[in-house]
C-alpha cells in the first residue's frame, strides 16, 4: 500500500505547474486568462472544467483551487492501509482549527456574515461540527456550542470565558496546536513504529520550531516585548530551539539577530536566502525544499502523503498570490518573488 | 552495401553570389551543411558569421495562413514553372487569392458568431425546459424581478444562512459544480439580494429578448435558427473547397518556391564571410560530388573544393546508409537503436539476414507466410507503411522454413515436414518418423541454442573487426568479454559442453580447463593492470586529475575570483577525460583582461598573487584548449610544471596538490576494491553469457508454441462441424496477427539485447541533407 500511495503521491507532483507555467501566469493582465491558462494545465485541467472564466469571481477560483487540494487529499487517503489511516485525518484537524480561529476572528471583528463568505462549504460532512451553526454564531458562547461534542470545546472553553470580551488569538491557536499536536503524537505512537514514527512527529517538532523561531523575531524586532510575553505565543514543543536555548536567546539584547543566526544555523543552512524584512518567506521555501526532498526519498506512505499535501498547499498559496497579484496589477518581477518556488 | 562513402567540401564564392548558391545546395538535396569553424570564432582573421532576417518571412507567414484558411496541406513539389523571382510577385498572388479568401471568410465569420450565440441561447433554453412562463410576461413583470444563473454547489447551503430576506429561490438542476438557480425579489429588494447572490459566486444569465413564449418554445425557435445557420455554414464551406480547388496546384508550386527561398536565407547562418567572399563547408555523397559540383558551379563566381575528411575538427561525417533492394527496410531497425558511426560499419545487412532467418525459423508456415508477404506488399502500396517492406520479406522466409516443417495454415498432412522423411529423423536417432513436432522439441531446443552460439561468435567476431584498429584494441578487441579473449572462453565452453553431452567426448581436461576457460578468465579479470601496463600513455588522466585537486583545493588557494567559476561547467569538465590543464604565470594587468580576451568554455583558477604576477592554472576542454592556450599565450601567460605543493590562503598550511591525486590513484589501486570490482564484473560476464546463449531458447519456443496454436485451431476447427472452415480463417487470423505479432518483437528483442550489445555502438550523426522546410515555426 504504502508503494502505491508513494507511486500515486509522486505521479501527482509530476503534474505541478512548472516554472514555465508560473512564468506565462504572472504575465496574464486579468483573472480571466489565469483561469484560461489554468484550464489548459493537467494538474488544473478538471478543477476549472465547466467554469465560465468571462465571469468567474476571484474568491471562486480561490475556492475551486482549495477544493481540488482536499479532494486531492481525500482520494489519497483511499490508498493509506486501513491498519494506519487514523493519522490520515490530520488535515481534517488542520482545518477544523482554521475553521474555528476564521470564525472566532470575524465575530472578534463584528463581521458576523464575514467567516460565511469564506467558509470552505466542500468540508461540511468531513468536519467534526456544523459549519453552518459555526458561521451563524454571534459571539463566543455560540461557538463554544456548536464546538461541545468535540474536543475543541474543552481546549477552548477556559480561553473564551474568561476572555471577558478581549480575545487573545495567539493563546487559542498555541493551545488548539498543543491539542493537535497532542493528537498527532497519540496517534502516531498507536499506529507507527521506530523510524516513520520519529520522522512524523519531526513534522510537528519542525513546524513548532520554526512557528516559534518566527514568533520570537517578530514580536522582538518590531514590538520588542519581553521574553514572559513572549513566551505566552509559543507553542510547547521543541526540536532545536529548546526552553533553554530560547531563554539564552532572548536574555540577549540582541536576540532579534541571535534568532536569525540561529534560523539560518539549524535550518536554512546558507541553502536558503533569508530578508530580515520577512524571514516567513525563507521558511516557506525552506519547507517546500524540504517536503520535495521527503517526497522524493520516502518510503513510508503516510509522509508521501504529508510531503505532497505540503507542497500542493504551496502551490495552491502560489497561485493565490498571482490571482491576487493579476487582479491588483502588481509587476510580474515583484509577484515572482512572492513566490515559493 | 555500406556507409555511404562522404566528401567534405567547401563552397567558395563572391559574396553577392550567396543566396543563389544555397539555393543550388537545397536544390541538390545531398548537401549537408556544417556550421563552419571559423565562425565559431569571432577573432580569427575577420571571418564573419552571415547572418540576415529572411525578406520572406512574412510572406511565408501570408502563405500559411492562407494555407490554414482553405485546409491546404503544404509539400514540397517541383516549381521549375513558376518565374516568381522577388517578393512582389509571391505578394501580388497572394493578394488576389486573399481578396476572393477574405470575402468568404468575412462571411463565414459572421455566421458562426450568430450560430455561437444561437447554439449558447439554444443550450440556455434547454436548461430552462419545464420553465412553462412566458418569458415576454416575465419581462413585463413591473414590481419583482427574476433573475437565472447558476451557482457553485459550494454556496447553495449557504442561501439558508438568509432565510429571512425576502427573496425565494428555485433550483431546476444540478451537476456536480453548479446548480442552475432562478431567484424572484422585490424590485426594492433586489440591489441588496443580488448582492448577496454575487457573494455567494451567482453568475447570472441574461435571457435573450428574442426569445419567444415559454422555454419550449424558445427551444424550438432556437434549433430552427442553428438548423439554417448551419445550411448556410455549409455553404460558406463549400465556396471556399472550391476556391482550394481552382488555385490548389499552382498555390502549392509558389509555396514550395517561396519556401525554399526563406530556407536559404535560414542557412546563411553557416555562411562565413570574409573580404567580400563567402565560405559553406558541407557533406556531400562522393558519387553525387560531381553532379553537385556541376550544379552549384553553374553559378557565377563561385567554385567547390574538396577537402580532407578530417579537416574539419569540430564535426564528423555524417552517416548516410545504403544497402541493396533487399536489405534497405532493415535500416529502420538500424536507425531505431541509432545510425553507426562513420568509421563503423553497417550492420544492416547483418539485421537483414538475421531477422529474416530468425522470423521464419519462429513463425514458419507456408500459408500465413505467403499472406502476411500479401499484407506487406498491400500495406505498402497502400498506405506506404514502414514495416510492410519487411513483412513481404520475413513473410517469404516464414513461407520457405514453411515448406520445411510441412505446414500449410497449419495443416502438416499436404507437404512432408522434414523431421518425417526417414533419412532425417535417422540421422536425429529416431527409428520411426516422429508424429508431430512436438516429440523433437528437445532437438529444437538445443538446435535453438546452436543457433543462439552462433550468431553470439559472430557479433563477438564483430566487436574485434570493428576495434581491433581503435587506440581501445587491447581492452576492447583483445582483453574484453566481447573480444578475443572472451571469443575464446565462450567458444571453447558451448564446444566442450555440446561434444561432451552430445557425443560423449571427454572435453574438460585439465589443460582444456586450464587454458581455454580459467586463463581467459583470469585475464579478464585483470583486464585493468594489464591494459595499464601496456597502455603508453600514462599521464593522460593528470589534466582530469587537476581538475579534481582544484575542485577540492579551490577554495583555499584562491586569492583572486576566479574566471568562469561556474560549478557546472567544472563539474561537466572534470566528468569527462577529454580536459588539459596547464599551469603558470602571468601579469596581474592581465588577469583583469582575461575574460574578454580569451575565448571557449574555460576555467582559471588563480592559485597565489606575487607583486605583480599571478600564477594559476587554466582548464578547457581538449578540442577548445587549441583557442584557450592561443589567447592566454597572447595575454603573455608563461606556462610552467606544475608544483606539487601550494599555500593556502591562511599561509597556515602547504597543501599538496598532487596528494589528491595520489590519494584517488591509491584508492584505483586498492586491492580490496580491485578484487571486488573484479569479482563482480566477471561474474555479470558470465552471466550475460549464460542469458544471453539461453535467450536463443526462444526460437524454439515459438515453433512450439505455433505448433500448439494451429493445433488448437484445428481441434476447434473439427468441432465446429460446417462452421470449420471459419474456425479455420478466423483461427488463423488471430495467428498471424497475435503470434507474428509477438514473434517479430522477439526477434527485434534478440538483435538488440543479445546481437547489437556485444558489438554496436549507435553514436552516428544522421546525414540531413538542407531542403526547404516547411514546418511552421513557434
Amino acid at each position: 500500500m504504502a508503494d502505491a500511495i508513494i507511486a500515486k503521491a509522486k505521479a501527482i507532483y509530476g503534474k505541478r505547474l512548472t516554472r514555465e507555467d508560473y512564468n506565462n501566469l504572472i504575465h496574464k493582465k486579468d483573472v480571466s486568462s489565469v483561469v484560461s491558462y489554468l484550464k489548459t494545465t493537467p494538474r488544473y485541467h478538471s478543477a476549472f472544467a465547466n467554469v465560465n472564466e468571462a465571469q468567474v469571481h476571484r474568491g471562486q477560483v480561490e475556492q475551486l483551487i482549495s477544493k481540488d487540494v482536499f479532494e486531492l487529499y481525500l482520494k489519497l487517503c483511499r490508498f493509506v492501509a486501513a491498519d494506519r489511516n487514523s493519522f490520515c485525518w490530520y488535515l481534517i484537524k488542520e482545518l477544523e482549527i482554521k475553521q474555528i480561529i476564521n470564525a472566532l476572528m470575524y465575530i472578534k471583528a463584528g463581521s458576523y456574515e464575514g467567516y460565511l463568505l469564506e467558509m470552505p462549504s466542500y468540508l461540511m460532512g468531513y468536519v467534526s461540527f456544523d459549519l453552518m451553526k459555526l458561521a451563524a454564531a454571534k459571539d463566543y458562547g455560540d461557538v463554544l456550542n456548536v464546538l461541545s461534542d468535540t474536543p475543541y470545546a474543552k481546549v477552548l472553553k477556559p480561553l473564551l470565558t474568561n476572555s471577558q470580551g478581549v480575545l487573545v488569538f495567539d493563546e487559542c491557536a498555541v493551545a488548539l496546536f498543543a491539542w493537535y499536536v497532542h493528537w498527532a503524537f497519540k496517534t502516531i505512537d498507536r499506529d507507527f513504529k521506530g523510524s516513520e514514527a520519529k520522522n512524523l512527529k519531526e513534522i510537528f517538532l519542525r513546524q513548532s520550531d520554526l512557528n516559534n523561531i518566527t514568533m520570537c523575531y517578530r514580536k522582538k524586532s518590531l514590538f520588542n516585548e519581553d521574553s514572559s510575553q513572549i513566551k505566552k505565543s509559543l507553542y510547547s514543543t521543541y526540536r532545536r530551539l529548546t526552553v533553554e536555548k530560547l531563554d539564552e536567546i532572548l536574555s540577549q539584547p540582541d536576540a532579534d539577530k541571535q534568532l536569525l543566526a540561529f534560523l539560518k544555523k539549524t535550518y536554512l543552512r546558507e541553502k536558503i536566502e533569508c530578508d530580515p524584512q520577512n524571514i516567513e518567506m525563507a521558511i516557506r521555501r525552506y519547507n517546500y525544499a524540504y517536503y520535495k526532498k521527503q517526497l522524493a526519498f520516502t518510503d513510508n506512505g503516510t509522509m508521501a502523503l504529508y510531503a505532497l499535501m505540503f507542497l500542493c498547499e504551496t502551490e495552491c498559496s502560489n497561485l493565490k498570490k498571482i490571482i491576487e497579484s493579476v487582479r491588483y496589477g502588481r509587476p510580474p518581477d515583484e509577484t515572482e518573488k512572492l513566490l515559493v518556488l | 552495401m555500406a556507409i555511404e562513402k562522404m566528401a567534405l567540401v567547401q563552397i567558395e564564392g563572391v559574396l553577392k553570389r550567396v543566396n543563389k548558391t544555397l539555393m543550388k545546395c537545397c536544390e541538390s538535396k545531398c548537401f549537408h551543411i556544417i556550421s563552419s569553424n571559423r565562425t565559431n570564432d569571432s577573432r580569427s582573421g575577420g571571418f564573419k558569421s552571415l547572418k540576415s532576417k529572411s525578406p520572406y518571412e512574412p510572406l511565408v507567414n501570408r502563405c500559411r495562413a492562407i494555407a490554414n484558411s482553405l485546409g491546404i496541406e503544404i509539400k514540397t513539389v517541383d516549381y521549375d514553372d513558376i518565374d516568381f523571382n522577388v517578393s512582389v510577385d509571391f505578394s501580388n498572388y497572394f493578394e488576389l487569392i486573399e481578396k476572393k479568401l477574405n470575402e468568404i471568410l468575412d462571411r463565414k465569420l459572421t455566421l458562426e458568431s450568430s450560430l455561437k450565440e444561437h447554439s449558447e441561447a439554444l443550450m440556455l433554453a434547454e436548461r430552462l425546459s419545464g420553465f412553462d412562463v412566458k418569458f415576454s410576461e416575465i419581462f413585463a413583470c413591473d414590481f419583482i424581478k427574476i433573475r437565472f444563473g447558476r451557482l457553485p454547489v459550494e454556496s447553495v447551503p449557504k442561501l439558508s444562512y438568509y432565510s429571512d430576506r425576502s427573496f425565494t429561490y428555485y433550483r431546476f438542476a444540478e451537476d456536480e459544480k453548479y446548480a442552475q438557480i432562478l431567484y424572484i425579489v422585490p424590485k426594492d429588494n433586489s440591489v441588496e439580494v443580488d448582492e448577496i447572490f454575487n457573494s455567494l459566486f451567482f453568475e447570472r444569465t441574461r435571457i435573450p429578448d428574442y426569445f419567444q413564449g415559454d422555454a419550449d418554445e424558445a427551444k424550438t425557435q432556437m434549433l430552427k435558427a442553428v438548423r439554417e445557420e448551419n445550411e448556410a455554414l455549409d455553404a460558406v464551406n463549400a465556396d471556399i473547397k472550391a476556391l482550394r480547388l481552382e488555385i490548389e496546384g499552382t498555390f502549392l508550386k509558389v509555396a514550395s518556391k517561396l519556401t525554399a527561398l526563406d530556407q536559404s536565407y535560414e542557412l546563411r547562418q553557416n555562411v562565413s564571410v570574409y573580404n567580400n567572399k563567402f565560405f559553406i563547408s558541407g557533406y556531400v555523397p562522393k558519387r553525387k560530388l560531381k553532379e553537385f559540383t556541376d550544379s552549384v558551379t553553374s553559378v557565377s563566381d563561385v567554385e567547390v573544393r574538396e577537402k580532407p575528411l578530417d579537416s574539419e575538427p569540430n564535426s564528423s561525417p555524417p552517416v548516410l546508409l545504403r544497402n541493396c533492394w533487399l536489405f534497405r527496410p532493415f535500416e529502420m531497425f538500424v536507425k531505431m537503436y541509432g545510425l553507426p558511426n562513420y568509421n563503423c560499419f553497417d550492420p544492416t545487412p547483418y539485421v537483414a539476414v538475421t531477422f529474416m532467418l530468425i522470423f521464419g525459423i519462429m513463425f514458419g508456415d507456408v500459408g500465413q507466410g505467403l499472406l502476411i508477404t500479401v499484407l506487406g506488399i498491400i500495406l505498402d502500396k497502400w498506405r506506404k507503411v514502414k514495416l510492410a517492406p519487411i513483412m513481404q520479406r520475413i513473410g517469404i522466409t516464414s513461407a520457405i522454413f514453411g515448406v520445411l516443417y510441412g505446414s500449410v495454415f497449419g495443416n502438416e498432412e499436404i507437404i512432408e515436414p522434414f523431421f518425417k522423411m526417414p533419412s532425417i529423423y535417422k540421422m536425429l536417432g529416431y527409428i520411426s518418423a516422429p508424429a508431430d513436432i512436438f516429440q523433437v522439441s528437445t532437438i529444437l531446443l538445443i538446435a535453438s541454442i546452436g543457433i543462439g552460439v552462433v550468431l553470439v561468435l559472430i557479433s563477438m567476431a564483430m566487436n574485434v573487426a570493428t576495434n581491433i584498429r581503435t587506440p581501445q584494441w587491447l581492452s576492447e578487441a583483445v582483453i574484453s568479454p566481447n573480444g578475443i579473449v572472451g571469443m575464446i572462453f565462450y567458444a571453447s565452453v558451448m564446444a566442450g559442453v555440446a561434444l561432451q553431452m552430445g557425443f560423449g567426448i571427454q572435453m574438460f581436461t585439465v589443460p582444456y580447463i586450464i587454458c581455454l576457460i580459467i586463463l581467459p578468465l583470469a585475464l579478464i579479470f585483470f583486464k585493468e593492470p594489464i591494459v595499464s601496463l601496456f597502455s603508453k600513455k600514462k599521464g593522460k588522466g593528470k589534466s582530469v586529475n587537476i581538475v579534481r585537486a582544484v575542485k577540492t583545493y579551490g577554495d583555499s588557494i584562491s586569492q583572486l575570483p576566479p574566471i568562469n567559476d561556474v560549478e557546472e561547467l567544472l563539474d561537466e569538465l572534470s566528468s569527462t577525460s577529454f580536459v588539459k590543464a596547464q599551469y603558470g604565470e602571468l601579469e596581474l594587468s592581465a588577469y583583469g583582461r582575461i575574460k574578454d580576451s580569451v575565448g571557449g568554455d574555460y576555467v582559471f583558477y588563480p592559485f597565489e598573487v606575487k607583486e605583480n604576477t599571478v600564477t594559476g592554472v587554466y582548464i578547457a576542454m581538449l578540442k577548445d584548449f587549441p583557442i584557450v592556450d592561443r589567447d592566454f599565450s597572447a595575454l603573455g601567460f608563461k606556462k610552467m610544471k606544475m608544483p606539487d605543493q601550494v599555500e593556502d590562503i591562511r599561509k597556515e598550511e602547504k597543501l599538496r596538490l598532487d596528494e589528491y591525486t595520489e590519494k584517488q590513484q591509491k584508492e584505483r589501486k586498492s586491492v580490496g576494491n580491485f578484487i571486488i570490482e573484479g569479482i563482480i564484473e566477471l561474474f555479470e560476464s558470465c552471466l550475460t553469457y549464460i542469458t544471453n546463449t539461453m535467450s536463443f531458447l526462444r526460437i524454439g519456443g515459438f515453433i512450439l508454441s505455433h505448433a500448439g496454436m494451429m493445433l488448437v485451431v484445428s481441434v476447434l476447427a473439427a468441432k465446429a462441424g460446417d462452421a470449420a472452415i471459419v474456425v479455420q480463417i478466423l483461427g488463423n487470423l488471430f495467428v498471424i496477427g497475435m503470434e507474428g505479432f509477438l514473434v517479430g518483437i522477439q526477434v527485434l528483442r534478440l538483435e538488440f539485447y543479445e546481437i547489437f550489445s556485444r558489438f554496436y555502438k549507435g553514436d552516428g550523426k544522421p546525414f540531413s541533407p538542407v531542403v526547404a522546410n516547411f514546418s511552421a515555426e513557434d
